[in-house]
C-alpha cells in the first residue's frame, strides 16, 4: 500500500481523541504529526484497560488513559510501575461501587468530550452533580482520595453555592456539625449580636 | 451530608471556605469555633490567597495617573502624567494626553476611569471644567456647568467626589460638592453648601438633598468606584475617618467607620482607596518603616468587617499613587530619582521579605533581546534642556551640550560633551563665542556636513548664526 493510503487507513482506525493528539505545536504553528508514528509509540496502550476494585469488591474496567488523565493517584501508580497490567487491579477501599461508577462516568465523559463547548460541559456537570447530600459527600471523598482536581473544584463550587447566604443552623446541618465548639455563653452572645445570621 | 455520619475533613472544609468572600467568611465564623478568625491562621491564609489570585480578574489594561513635582526642571512645574498599562507584566506603557478643557494654566486631574471612560477635570482658581473622555474613540464631552448660586460675596468651590457607571439606568454619573466661601472673611457658609449629581443621559446637574462627609483630600487615593457605587473617604464631624459609599442608581449613601486600634498610626500614615477582588480595600502605608497594610471591607456599613489581609514590606522607598494591578499586586512609583514604576506581588511578598519589584522604566521593555543597562562611572555635564535640540549623533559619538561652572567657580560656561559609544569615554569642549551676555540665543545642536554644528538664533535682532565645529579639542 502506498504511504498515503496507509496513513489514511491508520487515521481511520484511531478514535477521535487520539487523532487530536496528533497535532502538536511546532514553532508556533499547529502541525499534524504523522499518526503512524504516534501509533507505533503508543503500541497498544491507548485502548488499554485497567481494573478498579471498589470497597464492595466489585471490579470496574476502564480505559487506562481516561483515569490517568484525571486521577493523580492512579497516574502515579501506573507510572511508577506498581500496577501490573496483566493481572493486577487497583483496590480502592474507600470508594463504594455506586460512587466509583459515578467517578468513572465523570472521567470518561470529560476525556471523550473535552472538545465540547463550555456550555454543554457545564450542563452535563450540573446534571452529574444532581445527587442527594450523601452522594455528594461520597463523591467529594472519592475525588479527594483519587486526587481528581477538576471534579474536586466542581464539587467545592457546588457546596459553596449551597451555603451562600444560608443561616448558621442550615450550614451546620449541611456540614453535619453536631458540636459547634462554642460555650453556651458564647453561642448565646453570637445569637444576640447577629440575630439575622440565625 | 445531612444524614451522613461522617463529617467533611477540615482541609476540605477550608478549601470550600477559601472560595468565599470576606463578608461570608465573617458571617460563617459563627458556625463553628474553629471557623472563627480563620484569616488569622497562616495556613488558611495561603489557601485563601491562592484563590484570590486566581479569582482576580484580568482586565485588559490599567490606567495609572500621577501628579508630581518634576525635580529635574528648575521651574516649579507640576507634571500630570497619565499612563495606560497593558500586558502580562505591564510591559506596554502608553502615555495618554488628556484633551484640553480650557486654555488657562491650571491643575489637570483625573477622578476615575470606569469602563474605559476617563473623567478628568481642570481647575484654575474658581474656574472648573469637567470632561469625560474615551481614549479609544477619542470622544470627549465637556460637562455643562454646575448649579451655582450667584452671590457676589461668596466664591463657589467645586470638589468632584466621584465618577461611575449606574448599571441600573445605564448612565454615567458624576458627584460633586459645592461649598461657598466668603471672599472677604474666608469663612465657609455651610447653609449654601450642597451636593450635586450629573447624569450623562439627562446632561444636567441635579441638587441632592443629602448630608455626606466630604472627601479628606484632593490627591489620589481618596476616591474609588466599584459596581455602581462611588466610594470616598474623609473625616466626619467628630474627626473620625469614614468611608462614604454612594449608590449611583438609588442616589443614597452609607457610611462606614474606618477604625483601627493602632494609636500611633496617625502621623506616618498615607492611605489609598482601591478595589481588590470585588471589594473596597484600603492600602495604608506607614512611612516610618515603609510597611504596607491592605485591609478589605467585607460589608459596606459594617465597621467590624474590615479585615487586614496583607502586611507587606519593608520597602526601601515608596511613593504614591498606588494602584491595584490585575494579579493581586500593587503598582506604585518608586520614590527614586527616575520615578520608576514597580509592581509588587502582594501574595508572595507577604512574609516580610525584601520585595523584588519588577521595575518597568517607562518606554523600555525588559523583554528586548540583548537589552542591558549598566551604570557608567563618569561625571559628565547634564544636558541643558530636555528637548531634542540639545542632542545630536554623529559617527558613533553622541553629543549634547550643557552648562557647568567654570574652574574659577564664578561663571557658567557652555560645554559640549561628546560621548564615544564604543569606548564609553567622553570629551568636553567649551563653547566659546563672543557676544554680549544679555543676548539670549536659542541654540540647537545638529549635524551639518558630517560635523557637529550649533545653530544660534538670536531673539534680539532675529539673526541666525551657524557655527561648525571642525576639530574637537
Amino acid at each position: 500500500m502506498e504511504l498515503l493510503c496507509i496513513r489514511q487507513w491508520i487515521s481511520g482506525l484511531l478514535p477521535t481523541w487520539l487523532s487530536a493528539w496528533c497535532i502538536k505545536p511546532v514553532g508556533g504553528a499547529l502541525v499534524r504529526q504523522e499518526p503512524e508514528y504516534i501509533l507505533l509509540a503508543l503500541m497498544g496502550s491507548p485502548l488499554k484497560k485497567i481494573m478498579l476494585c471498589s470497597s464492595e469488591k466489585e471490579i470496574f474496567s476502564v480505559e487506562e488513559q481516561v483515569m490517568v488523565q484525571h486521577s493523580v493517584i492512579i497516574n502515579n501508580m501506573i507510572e511508577d510501575g506498581s500496577y501490573n497490567h496483566e493481572e493486577s487491579k487497583i483496590p480502592l477501599d474507600c470508594v463504594d461501587s455506586k460512587t466509583l461508577k459515578k467517578v468513572i462516568d465523570y472521567c470518561t465523559h470529560h476525556t471523550h468530550h473535552h472538545n465540547d463547548n463550555q456550555e454543554d460541559l457545564e450542563a452535563w456537570d450540573a446534571q452529574f452533580l444532581n445527587v442527594d447530600s450523601n452522594g455528594l459527600y461520597d463523591l467529594l471523598m472519592a475525588a479527594n482520595y483519587l486526587e481528581i482536581r477538576n471534579l474536586l473544584d466542581l464539587i467545592y463550587g457546588t457546596i459553596k453555592n449551597m451555603i451562600k447566604g444560608k443561616k448558621i443552623d442550615e450550614i451546620r446541618r449541611i456540614f453535619n456539625i453536631k458540636d459547634h465548639g462554642f460555650t453556651p455563653e458564647e453561642e448565646e452572645q453570637n445569637r444576640k449580636e447577629y440575630p439575622h445570621f440565625y | 451530608m445531612a444524614t451522613h455520619s461522617n463529617q467533611i475533613p477540615k482541609d476540605l472544609v477550608w478549601e470550600i471556605l477559601a472560595k468565599l468572600s470576606v463578608k461570608s467568611l465573617k458571617r460563617f465564623s459563627c458556625v463553628h469555633k474553629s471557623w472563627l478568625n480563620l484569616l488569622e491562621n497562616s495556613d488558611f491564609k495561603s489557601i485563601y490567597y491562592e484563590n484570590l489570585k486566581s479569582k482576580t480578574a484580568y482586565s485588559s489594561s490599567l490606567l495609572l495617573w500621577r501628579y508630581f513635582h518634576d525635580e529635574r526642571s528648575d521651574r516649579h512645574i507640576y507634571e500630570n502624567e497619565v499612563y495606560l498599562l497593558s500586558g502580562e507584566r505591564y510591559e506596554n506603557m502608553v502615555t495618554l494626553v488628556l484633551p484640553n478643557l480650557f486654555e488657562e494654566i491650571g491643575f489637570d486631574r483625573i477622578i476615575d476611569c470606569v469602563n474605559g471612560i476617563i473623567c478628568h477635570y481642570k481647575k484654575a482658581g474658581l474656574n472648573v471644567k469637567i470632561g469625560l473622555w474615551d481614549p479609544k474613540t477619542d470622544e470627549h464631552k465637556i460637562i455643562p456647568p454646575s448649579i451655582i448660586t450667584n452671590d457676589p460675596d461668596f466664591d463657589a468651590e467645586v470638589e468632584i467626589h466621584g465618577f461611575g457607571y449606574d448599571n441600573v439606568n445605564d448612565d454615567y454619573k458624576v458627584i460633586q460638592h459645592i461649598c461657598y466661601c466668603h471672599n472677604e472673611f474666608y469663612q465657609y457658609e455651610p447653609a449654601l453648601a450642597n451636593w450635586q449629581i450629573y447624569s450623562l443621559k439627562s446632561n444636567c446637574w441635579k441638587k441632592l438633598n443629602l448630608e455626606m462627609t466630604e472627601k479628606g483630600g484632593f490627591g489620589e487615593g481618596y476616591v474609588t468606584y466599584l459596581n455602581g457605587v462611588c466610594h470616598w473617604r474623609g473625616g466626619d464631624k467628630n474627626g473620625k475617618e469614614v468611608l462614604v459609599s454612594f449608590n449611583l442608581s438609588t442616589e443614597t449613601f452609607r457610611t462606614t467607620l474606618i477604625g483601627w486600634q493602632q494609636s500611633d498610626d496617625i502621623d506616618c500614615l498615607t492611605r489609598t482607596l482601591v478595589v481588590l477582588n470585588d471589594s473596597v480595600a484600603l492600602i495604608s502605608s506607614f512611612d516610618e518603616n515603609s510597611h504596607i497594610e491592605i485591609s478589605i471591607l467585607g460589608e459596606v456599613g459594617v465597621k467590624e468587617s474590615w479585615v487586614k489581609l496583607f502586611t507587606v514590606g519593608p520597602f526601601p522607598y515608596i511613593w504614591h499613587p498606588m494602584v491595584m494591578g490585575n494579579k493581586c499586586d500593587i503598582i506604585f512609583f518608586m520614590g527614586n530619582e527616575n520615578h520608576e514604576l514597580a509592581s509588587f506581588d502582594v501574595i508572595s511578598g507577604k512574609d516580610f521579605e525584601t520585595p523584588k519589584p519588577t521595575s518597568v522604566p517607562p518606554g523600555i521593555t525588559e523583554d528586548e533581546p540583548g537589552f542591558d543597562r549598566r551604570k557608567l562611572d563618569l561625571e559628565m555635564t547634564k544636558r541643558e534642556h530636555i528637548d531634542n535640540a540639545s542632542i545630536a549623533y554623529l559617527n558613533g559619538v553622541c553629543h549634547w551640550w550643557g552648562s557647568e561652572y567654570a574652574t574659577n567657580g564664578l561663571e557658567e560656561e557652555q560645554v559640549l560633551v561628546s560621548f564615544n559609544l564604543s569606548t564609553e569615554t567622553f570629551q568636553t569642549t567649551s563653547i566659546v563665542w563672543l557676544q554680549e551676555n544679555d543676548d539670549s540665543p536659542i541654540r540647537s545642536l545638529v549635524v551639518l556636513n558630517k560635523s557637529v554644528t550649533l545653530i544660534f538664533s538670536f531673539t534680539k535682532n532675529n539673526r541666525i548664526e551657524i557655527s561648525i565645529w571642525v576639530k574637537l579639542v
